[in-house]
């Protein structure tokens, strides 16, 4: 234990803040890239151009679901919107199983998408969460880094008391630790509520995972075996087929409901087909609401095509808080501006973390020139180069192997992601085998190079879809050829930071830091 | 999402920063006077609640609440900026999103 309640919270700040440090940084960048998940998968697939109404796309998508999965006990629609183009079909197997089929179709003539095989948003948003590692052991991972933020978040709180002092303040002239220390505070005091949300409610988005006893305690538990099950095991034959209603009927409902276009219909979702218990239900797109809970949906009887009460509004406090921390999670409510402040936030999240990670090593550098790095430092320094500076090389290659991978490539979506991984692997070993500052600065600049010429990349590999882009109007395609070389700006800023900083001695550094955190001394670097 | 309230938000948390003392010196290269500091905190709270109340009259209550946080954030992120970088700047962000706002006074 630490003599007071301040340096026992420095305690934790420091090692909460560092262990899963570089796990929650890559989560800030990939959650962040995410907010823009539709847009970033239009660039990667320039092909697709927007056309038609939701309900269009909604015909098209039942027609082509009644020609290929009419045995299917359920199919799932997600319609275009302003944001994406292409409508995504999944239905589950007919033969029984688990297994689910889910293809890409083309709004407008129902065929499977001509475009491109790509990742697209969607990579960063399951990266997000899942960290490209096996279920579940990404999400608990991600889930635990998320715990590790809010004890950081709420620590750092009693920490840097002094911020209330500091509000405003950024002095990028005096020592470099000031600089840093300045920063990390600025970050993390103005968007405070941002993150203490965010981080909060991902855990309660992960509640389910990290604890199941609620539910498990509240759903009585199951009498006999699963009656399917059952059913099955003792008739061979399955009960008979019940041919549920046609859609077409409902849709025309729908549309005189919510309209064909703007803030309409977004998904469909038909479960139990064929048997007697077979509905539909009808989503309308996200409306000026933060909880996910308070989403318009219409409901309709599968077998006689009749529409459906509502059920029962009366949701229980705990519902509602989730549903709202959900909603507040994914900012589906939130317009282009209100998007583009979110980002705004997540960036700021992610150099909240970064420069607490580089705060780390600088405190504990040792203070004469030439002295040798202990093991655990060295590791830090390392770690810290391949997550701050080399997920963003990695990400940047990913959409590079976007635009020069061959089109007709076999699962080339596959490869666009082994390619985001081979890069990372080398900005881990890269820094092994250069000097610390010169690594950083390699891969800053590298990074920064990527995100810069992704434009001109563009422009050459794709030009007749640029052209398109332009003459269509398509925002997420320009807007991303021009936030990329933006991001890449900020990259050669911190590449030049990073070079400055070997300018000035690691004596008046480590004193200045030392000096302003005032907790105590830095450990180990006497030895 | 209102620029008027963006532009209010801005303007609030500059006036919180004038009433620094060192952010004053900065800006008009004298000490702040105590009266004066009172004066801008009392226009630097006035003004961030004049932004809260026209976003809530455009979103509803819940999306009012997060507007407001996240103007705030991004408005303290580039006053910041201009207190580091260049401090006689500071009306500039508050003219440009309030020329936003005569724009579009509806988006």
């Amino acid at each position: 234990m630490k003599a007071t309640f301040r340096q026992s919270m420095t305690w934790l700040h420091t090692w909460a803040g560092l262990l899963l440090g570089w796990v929650s940084f890559a989560i800030f960048l990939t959650g962040t890239a995410t907010y823009f998940r539709g847009e970033i998968t239009r660039w990667m697939q320039p092909e697709l151009r927007s056309v038609g109404t939701p309900l269009d796309a909604a015909r098209a998508a039942v027609a082509r679901l009644a020609r290929d999965a009419a045995a299917s006990p359920s199919w799932f629609v997600d319609l275009p919107d302003g944001r994406q183009v292409a409508t995504t079909l999944v239905w589950r197997n007919p033969a029984g199983g688990r297994g689910f089929e889910r293809v890409t179709i083309d709004p407008v003539t129902g065929a499977d998408v001509v475009a491109r095989d790509s990742r697209g948003g969607e990579f960063f948003y399951r990266f997000h969460f899942q960290l490209q590692l096996p279920y579940p052991w990404g999400r608990y991972l991600a889930c635990l880094a998320a715990l590790a933020m809010f004890v950081a978040l709420i620590s750092g709180i009693v920490t840097h008391r002094r911020f209330f002092a500091d509000f405003f303040t950024f002095r990028a002239g005096r020592g470099s630790g000031r600089a840093w220390l300045d920063f990390h505070n600025v970050t993390a005091v103005l968007a405070l509520p941002f993150y203490l949300m965010i981080t909060y409610s991902a855990l309660v988005i992960f509640i389910g995972l990290v604890m199941p006893w609620g539910t498990k305690a509240l759903t009585p538990p199951p009498t006999a075996a699963d009656p399917v099950a059952t059913d099955l095991a003792e008739n061979p034959t399955p009960p008979a087929w019940i041919t549920p209603a046609p859609l077409g009927p409902m849709l025309e409902l729908v549309e005189q409901a919510w309209g064909a276009d703007g803030r309409t219909l977004k998904r469909i979702e038909v479960v139990e087909r064929g048997t007697a218990g077979c509905t539909v239900k009808f989503t309308r797109a996200a409306g000026p609401h933060v909880s996910l809970g308070a989403l318009e949906t219409l409901r309709f009887d599968g077998d006689t095509g009749a529409l459906l009460d509502e059920p029962p509004a009366a949701v229980g406090l705990g519902r509602a808080t989730h549903d709202v921390l959900y909603g507040l999670h994914l900012a589906r409510f939130a317009g282009p501006a209100l998007r583009g402040l979110f980002a705004v936030m997540g960036l700021a999240g992610t150099a909240l973390i970064a420069t607490g990670l580089v705060l780390w090593t600088i405190k504990r550098r040792p203070r004469q020139r030439g002295a040798r790095l202990s093991f655990g430092h060295g590791l830090v320094e390392r770690l810290n180069i391949t997550t701050i500076a080399g997920l963003p090389v990695a990400c940047a290659a990913f959409l590079w192997a976007n635009r020069l991978l061959p089109v007709g490539l076999d699962a080339r979506g596959d490869w666009e992601v082994h390619i985001f991984l081979c890069v990372w692997a080398a900005t881990l070993l890269h820094p092994w085998i250069r000097p610390v500052m010169a690594a950083w600065r390699e891969q800053l600049w590298l990074g920064a190079a990527l995100c810069v010429l992704l434009p001109a990349l563009d422009a050459v590999t794709a030009t007749a879809h640029l052209r398109d882009a332009w003459h269509d109007g398509n925002r997420a395609h320009l807007g991303l050829d021009v936030t990329l070389p933006a991001i890449g700006l900020l990259l050669a800023c911190g590449a030049l930071r990073v070079g400055r900083r070997i300018h000035n001695s690691a004596t008046e550094r480590t004193a200045a830091v030392d000096a302003l955190i005032d907790a105590a001394p830095p450990p180990e670097t006497k030895r | 999402m209102s620029w008027l309230a963006f532009a209010l938000a801005y303007a609030g948390l500059a006036a919180l920063a004038l009433a620094m003392t060192s952010h004053h010196r900065a800006v008009f290269g004298r000490p702040i006077t105590l009266r004066l500091q009172r004066l801008h905190r009392a226009a630097g709270v006035g003004l961030l609640l004049a932004a809260g109340a026209a976003l809530s009259r455009e979103h509803g209550a819940s999306v009012a609440v997060v507007v407001w946080f996240a103007q705030i954030a991004g408005a303290g992120f580039g006053l910041t900026a201009l207190l580091a970088y260049a401090p006689r700047w500071l009306a500039a962000p508050a003219a440009a999103l309030l020329l936003l706002a005569l724009i579009n006074p509806t988006a």
